[in-house]
């Protein structure tokens, strides 16, 4: 150990010193040629020739509507600059009819339908009472004035009102059916 | 009193869907059930395709936005109070005619003390209207958030018009008709 290795040595043990010593590169990082120039070639692939939508359907387009569109029967294939046709047929493409109904206008059938009354003889409780005469039925509301025509529907036990539309009374009254007790004794009908 | 009751009206609507084949009808009738506007529709019989396509849907496009919505726009005499007898239509006809309406039906309680009674039927919007002193009472339903006050006006004019005409009868009149169109 020469006097430089003691001095190190020491240096390290009692002072905590290392010695760093640099080492510099003897050789030269290459150098690397990079072109800056580069020229891109570009070549059309875009044919020359322009096809007009007017040539590829010449005679009606497609036809369109709020209903369905409609291709003509001839379609076109480019191939260069040639058109070929062809007749492929018709398509149509039809949208779904909407389901819809008609209203009809009927007042007239309406008139001549008659009103009905059922029996509500159970519901009277102030009933006129009469000797040697029976209450069958009380058939109301009804417009007495405006009555044109009273059917009783003896099966059903109902009236049958037809009413004269163009009449301007509105006072209701009740109708009883009575029957006189006896033999034949006919069926009446009363007003209240 | 007298002219307002006498220029009232009362609008009945039907849409029935029966196998398959859908129509509806609308009658209006003046206070003593003499018919001021009666309106039809042509039945209608959905293809198997149209059924597929409208799927679950179809019922309730033909009954409210085809037949109801078709009717109440026809109808020429605009009803004070549309009536219907099916529960599910109610709150369509109130959209679509933008008045009143109301669901009526029969019962077979006994009657009331007094014509112009109502009861709460213990459901919202429903109650128990004893419109005559001759009959039992009627269910009436009226549509959701429907006001106290109109309700009570609704019942007014049913009692003034019970005392002229059967509130139900011309429920049984649209039958009758659309049974004789069917017949042609």
């Amino acid at each position: 150990m020469n006097s430089q290795g003691f001095k190190d040595y020491f240096c390290r043990h009692f002072l905590g010193r290392v010695k760093v010593t640099s080492l510099s590169l003897s050789m030269e990082p290459p150098r690397v040629a990079v072109p800056t120039k580069r020229e891109v070639a570009t070549h059309p692939i875009r044919m020359k020739t322009r096809v007009a939508s007017s040539v590829l359907f010449v005679r009606w387009g497609i036809v369109c509507s709020s209903q369905e569109f409609r291709l003509g029967r001839q379609l076109a294939r480019v191939k260069g600059a040639k058109i070929a046709r062809y007749v492929l047929g018709e398509i149509n493409v039809r949208s779904f009819p909407k389901l819809t109904t008609t209203i009809r206008e009927g007042l007239k059938r309406a008139l001549v339908l008659p009103q009905m009354r059922t029996n509500r003889l159970q519901w009277q409780t102030a009933r006129p009472r009469t000797e040697g005469e029976m209450l069958l039925a009380w058939y109301g509301p009804i417009i007495e004035e405006a009555v044109t025509r009273l059917t009783l529907n003896k099966q059903r036990g109902t009236l049958l009102i037809w009413y004269n539309p163009q009449s301007r009374h509105f006072n209701a009254r009740g109708l009883y059916l009575c029957k006189r007790l006896g033999a034949r004794a006919d069926l009446e009908w009363r007003w209240v | 009193m007298f002219l307002a009751v006498a220029n009232g009206s009362l609008g009945y609507i039907v849409v029935d869907g029966v196998e398959g084949l859908f129509r509806g009808a609308s009658l209006v009738v003046d206070l003593r059930g003499i018919p001021m506007d009666f309106r039809y529709t042509d039945p209608i019989r959905p293809t198997r395709l149209e059924r597929i396509l409208y799927g679950s849907a179809l019922e309730t496009y033909l009954r409210e936005e085809l037949i109801l919505d078709s009717l109440i726009g026809a109808v020429e005499v605009k009803p004070v109070l549309w009536v219907c007898r099916q529960p599910d239509l109610l709150l369509p006809v109130k959209n679509t005619a933008r008045g009143k309406a109301l669901f009526l039906a029969p019962t077979s309680r006994s009657p009331m003390d007094a014509a112009g009674n109502v009861e709460s039927a213990g459901e919202s919007g429903v109650y128990m209207i004893q419109a005559d002193s001759v009959s039992a009472p009627l269910r009436a339903a009226f549509p959701e958030n429907t006001r106290e006050d109109e309700v009570k006006q609704t019942v007014t004019l049913l009692v003034e018009a019970a005392k002229t005409m059967e509130l139900l009868e011309p429920f049984g009149r649209i039958q009758k008709a659309l049974a004789s169109l069917g017949e042609e």
